[in-house]
């Protein structure tokens, strides 16, 4: 446990440069959007705006994170594979530190807006139609779902870099993209041809969740054209699909880990 | 205690060693010397775990050897990488952290024979610096196996030779093998019990240093000499 804290110390220092990458982006851009605002009579709401826009393009900040730090490693693969931890250490160490990352510049933006909602007058009007637990609640779930689609998108990057390492070796690198592409193009058809099937849904089809427990308690009305519906599934999820993504993520990166000791070259 | 046996490695276009059988004892300090591309370099890096046989098994200790034999081999990449935001004493810190064998006192012995200032940033060292701490982050490891890839590259010549000497008092031949592989033959010649010449990734012949001397009259570079002509 020693050596995998060091380690990820290590890591979440190699990591630096491109959170600090990410918040001065940040800082520029809400800061760009509020003066851009009080120039023209808006306010701040623009920088909130701009902060609330830039919460959900976290999904793919742990992506982008994981590229630069395997980028930083390729020519020190020497040094990072050197290394008696197993595969899953080396990999869990980035993916924590990523997170690190991710929850720091996540904060930030969260703290923006929370200031935004609280103190701008335009936002006042909001709480006519939310309370705060509504807001909390929903809030939650949104970075719950952040978080869950930020680490399946970076194991997914994991898996086919490891694909992508390990044959670019032995087949040369444009026939290795290519053929890592062709693989992970193959496997998302597979997973939506068996999203499609009857097996699937009785894998997933559990733990209904209905969209209107989370956010009930929101005060507003709308109105749908005479004719028109909604349909049912896109007003509820199911814990069940949480938990088989949340297989297959594992055992994408059980295989990766499997690769990274076995199939990796320096 | 190293068994490679019949082991063959191909890149994509060309292929480094061919079939090679070799076996490896503890207690003795083995040269691997070669002309450039002659197969020196992947022979450590298989014997590391850190490439895989085309063809041929390779154990150290009986095991099957993979990355994480790691942790019975210490291993010096020839390349010249390490991170940069750290200084001296934080890359050792860092690598004592990883390795459990990793013996502090011994690498502060090795940091202060090789005079490098332990406050200095890795980035900011000279090339010839970056080697010294090459050379120490192998040596303070207690493992029954050390590979050492150029370890001279880099270093001023006016500095090898006590280097070398250096590196005798720092390795417990009792319980290690050392794989050295060099183009400073002359200057590392003191230091080997054993001399493997590898050419178009055969081996061209193994030597007993001493043997070599007194059977055949000849040094190590005129024995290479011979092999390459």
């Amino acid at each position: 446990m020693d050596a995998w804290w060091h380690l990820f110390k290590k890591e979440f220092r190699l990591g630096m440069p491109a959170m600090l990458f990410t918040i001065i982006a940040f800082v520029v851009i809400v800061g760009l959007a509020g003066y851009f605002g009080i120039k023209h009579g808006q306010g701040t709401e623009p920088a909130i705006i701009a902060a609330l826009i830039l919460i959900p393009i976290h999904v793919f900040y742990l992506i982008c994170y994981m590229f630069d730090s395997l980028q930083k490693e390729r020519k020190k693969l020497h040094l990072w594979l050197h290394n008696p931890l197993p595969g899953y250490s080396l990999l869990l160490a980035k993916l924590v530190s990523g997170l690190m990352a991710m929850t720091i510049t996540l904060f930030l933006c969260c703290v923006v807006v929370f200031i935004g909602l609280n103190f701008q007058n335009d936002f006042r009007e909001i709480f006519d139609v939310f309370t705060w637990p509504n807001i909390i609640s929903t809030g939650l779930f949104s970075l719950i779902n952040i978080y869950l689609l930020a680490l399946d998108f970076c194991i997914w990057f994991i898996f086919l870099w490891v694909i992508y390492r390990m044959l670019s070796r032995r087949l040369g690198g444009l026939i290795s993209f290519i053929i890592s592409l062709a693989l992970f193009c193959l496997l998302v058809y597979l997973e939506n041809l068996l999203a499609k099937t009857h097996v699937y849904d009785v894998l997933t089809h559990w733990g209904r969740i209905s969209i209107v427990d989370i956010v009930s308690g929101f005060n507003f009305n709308f109105s749908l054209d005479p004719g028109s519906h909604i349909p049912a599934d896109t007003t509820a999820f199911y814990l069940g699909s949480y938990v088989f993504e949340a297989i297959i993520v594992i055992i994408l990166f059980l295989i990766s880990s499997w690769i990274l000791d076995k199939k990796i070259e320096v | 205690m190293i068994t490679l046996d019949h082991v063959t490695k191909r890149y994509l276009k060309t292929t480094a060693l061919r079939g090679i059988n070799l076996h490896l004892e503890t207690g003795k300090i083995y040269g691997l010397i070669g002309s450039n591309g002659s197969g020196k370099s992947t022979t450590l890096k298989l014997i590391a775990g850190l490439i895989q046989p085309t063809k041929g098994t390779i154990k150290v200790e009986d095991i099957p050897v993979d990355r994480r034999i790691a942790s019975k081999v210490s291993y010096l990449s020839e390349l010249d990488e390490y991170y940069g935001f750290y200084t001296v004493q934080q890359t050792i810190d860092f690598f004592g952290s990883q390795f459990p064998d990793f013996n502090h006192e011994k690498a502060e012995d090795i940091r202060q024979f090789m005079k490098l200032d332990s406050e200095s940033k890795v980035k900011h060292l000279s090339k010839g610096n970056r080697g010294r701490l090459k050379i120490l982050l192998t040596l303070a490891r207690e493992v029954p196996v050390i590979l050492m890839d150029e370890p001279l590259s880099g270093l001023d010549p006016m500095v090898r030779d006590s280097i070398v000497k250096g590196l005798i008092s720092f390795i417990d031949l009792e319980h290690q093998v050392v794989i050295i592989t060099t183009h400073e033959i002359k200057e590392v010649e003191t230091l080997l019990d054993e001399v493997i010449a590898i050419k178009d990734g055969e081996i061209a012949g193994q030597y007993n240093v001493d043997d070599l001397r007194i059977e055949q009259n000849m040094n190590i570079v005129e024995w290479m000499t011979r092999i390459y002509e």
